[in-house]
């Protein structure tokens, strides 16, 4: 906060000088002022300045001026209401009783500023509540000498009901700090003419201290005093292993040659074309064991013949034993699985069956995977319309389940209620009965030893 | 043109069939590369460019014959040549998702640009090429796929991925043992081939080993015992082993002798860094933070001869081996967390920013950016109680005899304005500091008190599939396990709180405080420390009343600043592993009741808010008689406040005349 400059505070002195307020009415002092002090983004500062003024009755030691310095704190912010005054909290004070004030509110930071006299009190409720302009037609030293008895001083409760209010809406902690400035009056004299008088007056030093408190860069007037917490830092963050240990390595990574320049191709080739002419029509047992032959050759071949999941359904419909040689080939790769699901939505078939039956018997499918093929069966046979495919396809489904259940491939619990169903539904069907015993017999050969027990 | 040739053509351009002529020209080449005669097989590469000039491959091998004879120092050239490879097949560059991978005649290219990456140390982007192609490791050849997997198991270590890298471990081994059945079959086992998967075995357990390492797993004695050899990768590894396990003395005579200061050609490693390196960690637990400093100092001396060694000049180009040899950014920060534990918070500071441009993604190093400012601010917080801020408590004396004044000092922060620096560029200050927590705190995974558990059922059904542990990255150190981040959380909650309270952003001190206080693994400092931040949040968003129940001096039963027991499960797998709970620094107030002096002082403070004086001078006395000398200044201010607010004026001169040694002449 900007503090007063000399200039600033010299002229404010004048304003409230003994002889000025002495004989100068409200009104023009007012007016000196407002001479001096234009500018209303001051008037805060100077409102500072005189609190500070007021606290200390050395600096302002005649009564005319503490009242001309209350009033100008007044005027400053005159079109302002009351309760918007920001040094309305000095007029609260100054307006209590002295021995209430005492009581009420010992420890407050105006408290210093010295009681007034309960013409002054008069002066100032009239003031506030600003309802004649009469007594601003005196001076000072007139007010001081009203008497006040009889009169009643104007009623001002509710102002200072909104004083009260608009300081209750202030956290606590800006209403603690106090000023740094501290009156220490020396009692010992510091030279001859003091001898004797210690209460005695120095214009001399009276200036000097009021400008180096409310003058300069860091004058006084601005510096606080407030309870302050002891606030400890946290402690480091402990942390073990943090710091980077080095490890060499021994791997050598280098820039690698391509093995596969200019060899290899004539097979892959070969095989490709091939391949290519297997998603398309049936080929020639010769070209199939050619294949067979090159891609037991080299394990990695079939990741090379352009065989993809899409093209699946095209070669199992087409070489269905092709599909099968392929299908083993890539059982340990990860692909199988995109490759049985595939095999498992594709339309159900004669090749289809036997790719699926032929690999049951050389290597081991997934269960979840067999399951899935014959409810995908199931639901084919009975949702289809054309009645003399549904006859065949029953009859296929009948004799790949029955191969199934006599290769032990799957256990006959996992499905019966589901297969029981089918056999009853298509009874009619030769196949279908067959079957129908055929589970029936295994149940009855669980039975006995179920029971048994 | 057959079929095949016409399928291909929508990927690649037709290519002549390759005559016998080419093949022996191929063949020639590459046992030329074999041995090592670089300049004849560019000759030899050369013809058979010209005569199958659409051949990728071709254009490959003769690029890669080139690098070799240019002894790998034409980079630049190299990645052009790649450029060109992929453009002539018409693959993505970066094996981006679109691409498919028909089959695997291009995994040669995309190994040799991850191992350009590699050596160029951008890991993640090797990394990310390579998790691609190995997506389609089984057609690739075996050689290759094997070259392959190796490197990713070696980038995943290098970004610090254990689990990862484990996997891929495995996958090798998996890859081998199908191998072996294979060539069973073919009974050619000769002794070259059985040395060669013996070498191989020993490198994959070295890298189990050093997974194990980076993920704590301290259990798995078996691969650590398999370690053979004297080789310095295997030693090093045994020395950490060791250092974990805190058997210091044991780890320090595992590194051996001080090797010389050169560097491994075909690696790019310097041993001789790496040495001073892990020898000043030893230190360092050793607590013995300068002499660590001293071997850091040694490890950067080195670091920049080698890097002189490779690259004398400005126009020299060093083999790709060596194009980035460099450690400076691991070595600062290992100089900046012993700098930072030596109270120079200044000199560490200077080693965190410039560490912070390459590991802007580790929490713990905006934490101790955040640190050095805060040890700036308040070296420790036995500086409330310095000679120096007794001489301020009498700023001046004004004026003579009847005139006198006496003005105050303000307190001992001085400085209540906030800087107006915003906080963003690096200053040690508490701006930045505040800016770094709100990134090591972005950083770290959603706090687990804040993440809703899902319904029972539907855990039930099927239980969660088994998972790796979260780590999270802290680079150049060893990811962060659950235990490591909820206490790293706990600390950047105490230290936010600690800022924001000086930087004046009292709700925000008052969110973190009560973060703070809801972690359930609090250090006993860290627990004091949030009740006292958070009474003094609520004191001054004027909850009085509220901030004196957390103020209670009785709540205080211990400030130590061990770690707690951890107690997560994932923790169950490192018995063994030593763990430095205890904090290097120590820490102050380490007595319970000086801690318990200092809240009650700050009770006071809240009793003086509200203009509770007796309570408050009834506090502040007790408080007094139980910090110990020399009192914090704090405390001599709050008796002359409470003295002068209570009119008593002469009190509060006498506490000036007995204290500061300024003589009234009242």
């Amino acid at each position: 906060m900007a503090a007063l400059t000399v200039k600033e505070l010299a002229s404010l002195l004048s304003v409230l000088s003994e002889d000025a307020t002495q004989a100068q009415t409200f009104e023009s002092l007012a007016n000196t002022f407002h001479h001096y002090f234009t500018n209303k983004q001051d008037h805060f500062k100077v409102g500072q300045a005189l609190v500070l003024l007021l606290q200390h009755r050395d600096l302002l030691p005649h009564q005319t001026q503490k009242l001309a310095a209350v009033f100008i704190l007044y005027e400053m912010y005159k079109t302002d209401p009351v309760s918007a005054n920001p040094f309305a909290a000095v007029f609260l004070n100054l307006l209590q009783e002295s021995p209430e004030r005492k009581e009420s509110n010992p420890y407050d930071l105006q408290s210093s500023i010295p009681p007034v006299s309960a013409a002054e009190r008069y002066f100032l409720s009239n003031l506030i509540s600003s309802t004649s302009k009469e007594l601003l037609k005196k001076t000072p030293a007139q007010i001081i000498q009203i008497d006040v008895t009889g009169k009643q001083p104007m009623d001002i409760s509710q102002t200072q009901l909104f004083i009260v209010q608009r300081q209750s809406e202030m956290p606590h902690t800006s209403k603690t700090a106090m000023s740094c400035v501290l009156a220490d009056p020396e009692t010992k004299p510091s030279s001859f003419e003091q001898f004797g008088k210690p209460n005695l007056i120095n214009p001399d030093i009276q200036r000097d201290v009021a400008e180096s408190l409310l003058t300069g860069n860091k004058c006084a007037v601005d510096s606080t005093l407030r309870p302050e917490f002891i606030r400890l830092a946290p402690p480091l963050h402990i942390a073990d292993d943090e710091m980077a240990w080095m490890l060499p390595t021994d791997n050598e990574f280098n820039i690698a040659w391509d093995t596969t320049m200019c060899v290899n191709t004539s097979t892959g080739v070969e095989v490709r074309r091939l391949m290519a002419k297997a998603f398309k029509g049936a080929l020639s047992p010769p070209q199939q064991q050619q294949i067979k032959k090159e891609l037991d050759k080299d394990s990695k071949l079939v990741f090379n013949i352009g065989l993809s999941p899409a093209k699946l359904p095209d070669l199992v419909e087409n070489n269905p034993l092709v599909a099968i040689e392929v299908l083993l080939k890539l059982m340990n790769s990860t692909q199988i699985t995109d490759y049985f699901q595939v095999l498992v939505n594709m339309e159900m078939s004669l090749h289809s069956m036997e790719v699926v039956n032929r690999l049951t018997t050389q290597v081991e499918l997934p269960s979840e995977f067999i399951h899935l093929y014959i409810s995908n069966c199931i639901t084919t046979c009975e949702t289809i319309k054309d009645r003399y495919f549904q006859n065949r396809l029953v009859r296929l489904t009948c004799v790949f389940l029955q191969s199934l259940i006599r290769n032990r491939t799957i256990d006959v619990k996992d499905i019966f209620i589901e297969v029981q169903a089918f056999c009853i539904e298509f009874s009619r069907i030769r196949e279908a009965a067959a079957l129908f015993r055929l589970l029936k017999s295994l149940d009855n050969e669980k039975e006995p030893s179920s029971t048994g027990r | 043109m057959s079929a095949a040739d016409n399928e291909r053509s929508d990927d690649a351009p037709p290519q002549p069939p390759v005559t016998e002529q080419h093949r022996e020209l191929a063949n020639q080449a590459m046992n030329e590369f074999e041995k090592g005669q670089y300049g004849s097989c560019t000759k030899t590469m050369g013809y058979l460019a010209d005569a199958r000039p659409t051949d990728v491959k071709v254009v490959l091998n003769r690029s890669v014959a080139l690098f070799y004879h240019s002894q790998c120092k034409a980079i630049d050239e190299f990645r052009h040549n790649i450029q060109t490879v992929f453009n002539m097949a018409r693959i993505s560059p970066d094996l981006s998702e679109k691409s498919n991978l028909d089959d695997a005649d291009y995994a040669v290219v995309y190994y040799n640009k991850a191992v350009v990456l590699y050596h160029e140390k951008q890991h993640r982007a090797a990394l990310s090429i390579l998790e691609k192609l190995f997506r389609y490791i089984e057609p690739i050849d075996e050689a290759l796929a094997q070259k392959v997997m190796l490197l990713l198991t070696e980038l995943y270590l290098t970004v610090h991925q254990p689990f990862d890298a484990m996997r891929m471990v495995s996958n090798i081994e998996k890859f081998l043992s199908g191998k072996s059945q294979s060539s069973q079959d073919k009974d050619k086992n000769d002794s070259t081939n059985a040395t060669a998967q013996e070498v191989l075995k020993a490198k994959l357990n070295l890298f189990k080993v050093r997974c194990n390492l980076m993920a704590k797993h301290m259990k798995n004695k078996k691969e650590y015992k398999a370690l053979q050899g004297n080789s310095h990768p295997v030693n090093y590894a045994k020395a950490y082993y060791e250092y974990l396990r805190g058997n210091l003395k044991k780890a320090a005579k595992m590194l051996g002798n001080p090797p010389s200061v050169q560097l491994s050609p075909t690696t790019g490693e310097c041993l001789a860094v790496m040495y001073s390196t892990n020898q000043a960690l030893i230190n360092m637990c050793l607590r013995k933070p300068n002499l660590a400093i001293c071997h850091i100092r040694d490890a950067l001396k080195h670091n920049e001869k080698v890097m002189k060694d490779a690259v004398p000049n400005d126009k020299a180009r060093p083999p790709l081996q060596l194009s980035y040899v460099s450690q400076h950014y691991v070595l600062y920060y290992n100089l900046g967390v012993l700098q930072l534990h030596s109270k120079r918070p200044h000199l560490a500071f200077d080693c965190f920013v410039e560490c912070v441009q390459v590991y802007h993604r580790n929490p713990r190093l905006w934490l101790r950016l955040a640190e050095c400012c805060i040890m700036h601010h308040k070296e420790n917080n036995d500086v409330d109680r310095e000679h120096k801020h007794k001489l301020e408590v009498i700023q001046a004396s004004v004026g003579s005899g009847f005139h006198h004044k006496l003005i105050l000092g303000q307190g001992v922060q001085k400085d209540r304005k906030i800087s107006a620096s915003g906080g963003v560029f690096p200053n040690l200050n508490l701006g930045f500091a505040s800016f770094c927590l709100k990134n090591a705190l972005a950083l770290l995974p959603t706090d687990p008190l804040d993440v809703k558990t899902p319904p029972q059922d539907e855990q039930a059904e099927s239980g969660p599939p088994p998972t790796d542990p979260v780590l999270v990255s802290a680079e150049p150190g060893n990811p962060l396990r659950e235990t490591e981040v909820a206490n790293l959380r706990c600390s950047i909650l105490a230290a936010s709180a600690y800022v924001a309270l000086c930087e004046n952003e009292y709700y925000r001190a008052l969110a973190h405080s009560v973060n703070l206080l809801r972690q359930p693994n609090l250090t006993a400092a860290q627990r004091y420390l949030g009740l006292m931040y958070k009474g003094e949040a609520l004191v001054i968003l004027d909850r009085i009343a509220d901030a004196i129940d957390e103020l209670n001096p009785e709540n205080v039963t211990d400030v130590s600043t061990t770690l707690p027991e951890s107690t997560s499960e994932q923790d169950k797998d490192q018995e063994g592993l030593a763990e430095n709970r205890e904090a290097i620094i120590k820490w102050s107030p380490n007595s319970v009741t000086v801690a318990k002096g200092l809240m009650q002082y700050n009770l006071a403070v809240a009793y003086s808010m509200r203009t509770d004086y007796e309570k408050a001078l009834k506090a502040l006395t007790e408080a007094s008689e139980k910090v110990g000398n020399p009192i914090p200044v704090q405390m001599f201010y709050l008796k002359v406040y409470l003295d002068l607010k209570q009119g008593n004026k002469k009190a509060a001169i006498n506490v000036i005349n007995e204290h500061f040694g300024y003589i009234s002449k009242s």
